[in-house]
């Protein structure tokens, strides 16, 4: 039974990504989407004359950026399914509930952290040049890039098949996903703050952070696998 | 009033403005929710009185 | 139905009463907790007395500062008491009991002044016999509406549909009054409006969550649909009330934090009747909405007799 599940996973995630790569939709619009919110930062800064450090609020930007990209990518994940017919049918075949959430989110959080990984160097790029970085502690990002991300990616997922029911999609996903969010991305912006400033203590931050992240996506996580199945069956 | 009485208020008592305002807020709160929600609900019971009467109207007619 | 609406009015009779006796306890019969100090010169009989203050005086000349004082002046290895009539730079006059004694400013040594200190009293205070019962309450009235929300999952029963609604109403009338009068405290007592401080965001954050699942209802056609949305979001957003709940606790904030113990006598009879008050006024406005609940179905029962 569990190596059924376990194909059916495979199958869906597969069916998502093989999509994605002959469309290129999600990963084109959330791409295009990052960058353009990069001229936003730019302009937001422009202001700000160059007597402040980058590095202070290069996290709480990054994550600014990584979750409304994120909207964008939940939305459109499952609107395709909505309008395709493809949900219904995925109910109506011998599939167990909690597979296809799994499926959905793994295939979201696929996405999210492709995007990541462009848009990370890409504002290193055009924010943090000249800056002092410690690279051994920059060597942390990736795991609350990850951590942050499987967080974003469940809860995500969760409210926006209840939000594609709804009209007004994009407003109300926005309206119920960012106070949800609220203390991961407390925990993962103090998290990536410390990776960035780096140093002894900003690594002891760092670690508080992915306490904070690891305890809201198991409680989360939990809470979205126990109640996906009420809301796919609705 | 006592000099140093009115310099002792004079530091304490900005605060009391706010805090009296915080309970004016919270009654006339309350008491506006509550009034509403009593109107509408005899503004209903009124509604249902005539609704039922025509409806005892219609069986005894039948 | 008519027992609902009497229980709901006996509720709100009870809870007026409560939360009325609570205001004037609070106001009229609790004391003033002490907020600093106040220094001041006289002595005055009617507020409390917290004893004298000492600062040593090393130059002759600081002590015009203190004219009208009680000052102890050290010269000539004497000491002089009394009320302190003028100082310069060459001279020291201090009236004493036996008539003024003038002393000289080269022989001056060292002084004490003496004042008063009195508590600074915290009328801001008053607020926690009102803002703390509302919040708590919000914060129960929410933990109804989560178990609600569960038992309709399990049970599909409409019922608890609708009494998930009304707590969320219900919880939102509360939040708004805990923001409202949470917003006036803290310019009262921290000199602004708003703070972004742990209890305050995540208070702020519990907010938009309720508002959120009006929200989401209000945008969902299908009817059963609907109602388990509302369910499963305001499980979710439950989540965030522990975290308000503990905050305070956890992460180093302004807010204060009521420990056990702290309070007796008239301050604590008036935080009990507050909080009961409030637990029957929470009750009450429930009954109330519940009331038109059942009211608005039983007219549209009618509207259907009537329309076949």
């Amino acid at each position: 039974m569990a190596s059924a599940s376990g194909r059916q996973l495979r199958a869906m995630l597969r069916k998502d990504i093989v999509m994605e790569l002959r469309t290129k939709e999600m990963i084109m619009s959330m791409g295009l989407y990052s960058l353009l919110t990069m001229v936003v930062y730019f302009v937001a800064l422009s202001q700000a004359g160059s007597n402040f450090d980058p590095r202070d609020i290069a996290a709480g930007l990054l994550w600014l950026a990584f979750i409304f990209t994120s909207m964008l990518g939940l939305n459109r994940s499952l609107v395709h399914e909505k309008d395709q017919g493809c949900l219904e049918a995925l109910l109506l075949s011998p599939v167990d509930r909690p597979v296809i959430f799994f499926a959905k989110a793994g295939g979201n959080l696929i996405f999210l952290l492709a995007v990541e990984a462009l848009t990370l160097p890409v504002f290193g790029f055009l924010f943090l040049q000249g800056t002092h970085l410690d690279w051994g502690s920059i060597a942390l990002l990736p795991l609350i890039l990850i951590v942050g991300s499987i967080g974003m990616a469940g809860v995500g997922t969760l409210l926006a098949t209840m939000s594609v029911n709804t009209s007004g999609k994009d407003f109300v996903l926005a309206m119920l996903f960012i106070p949800l969010m609220y203390p991961l991305l407390l925990g993962a912006v103090t998290a990536t703050g410390g990776a960035i400033v780096g140093g002894a203590q900003g690594v002891s931050v760092f670690w508080t952070g992915m306490g904070w992240v690891v305890g809201y996506d198991v409680i989360m996580l939990l809470a979205s696998y126990g109640l996906y199945e009420f809301i796919v069956g609705a | 009033m006592n000099p140093t009485l009115k310099e002792v208020y004079s530091l304490v008592l900005t605060q009391w403005p706010l805090v009296a305002g915080a309970y004016a807020l919270l009654w006339a709160g309350m008491v506006l929710y509550v009034g509403m929600a009593l109107k509408r609900l005899n503004g209903l019971g009124k509604q249902l009185e005539v609704l039922e009467a025509a409806v005892a109207r219609r069986q005894a007619a039948e | 139905m008519r027992s609902i609406t009497t229980r709901a009015m006996i509720a709100l009779v009870l809870g007026g009463v409560l939360t009325l006796g609570a205001f004037i306890g609070a106001f009229f019969w609790a004391g003033v907790p002490d907020f600093g100090f106040v220094r001041t010169a006289g002595q005055v009989d009617s507020v409390r007395y917290k004893g004298p203050f000492e600062q040593a005086i090393d130059e002759a000349r600081y002590l015009a500062n203190y004219a009208g004082y009680t000052v102890e002046v050290e010269a000539d290895g004497e000491s002089v008491r009394g009320e302190l009539v003028s100082a310069d730079a060459e001279s020291v006059e201090i009236a004493t009991g036996s008539g003024n004694v003038t002393i000289d400013a080269a022989d001056f040594e060292a002084a004490t002044v003496f004042g008063s200190e009195y508590g600074r009293p915290d009328w801001g205070q008053k607020i926690f016999y009102f803002h703390v019962p509302v919040a708590e309450i919000s914060f129960v009235v929410f933990a109804f509406a989560a178990f609600y929300a569960i038992r309709f999952l399990m049970t599909r029963n409409r019922d608890y549909d609708t009494k998930n609604r009304v707590s969320m109403e219900v919880t939102l009338v509360f939040v708004g009054l805990t923001m409202a009068t949470g917003i006036l405290w803290t310019k009262a007592a921290w000199g602004v409006w708003w703070d972004w401080e742990p209890r305050l965001t995540t208070y702020f954050i519990l907010t938009l969550l309720v508002i959120a699942y009006f929200v989401l209802r209000n945008s969902v056609e299908d009817e059963e649909r609907r109602a388990v949305y509302g369910a499963v979001f305001s499980i979710l957003a439950f989540i965030d009330v522990p975290i308000s709940f503990f905050i305070t606790r956890l992460i180093p904030s302004n807010h204060p934090v009521i420990e056990g113990g702290g309070l007796e006598g008239p301050m604590l009879i008036s935080f009990i009747l507050g909080q009961i008050g409030m637990i029957a006024l929470g009750y009450a406005i429930y009954q109330l909405r519940m009331g038109e609940v059942q009211l608005q179905e039983r007219i549209e029962q009618a509207k259907t007799l009537l329309e076949r």
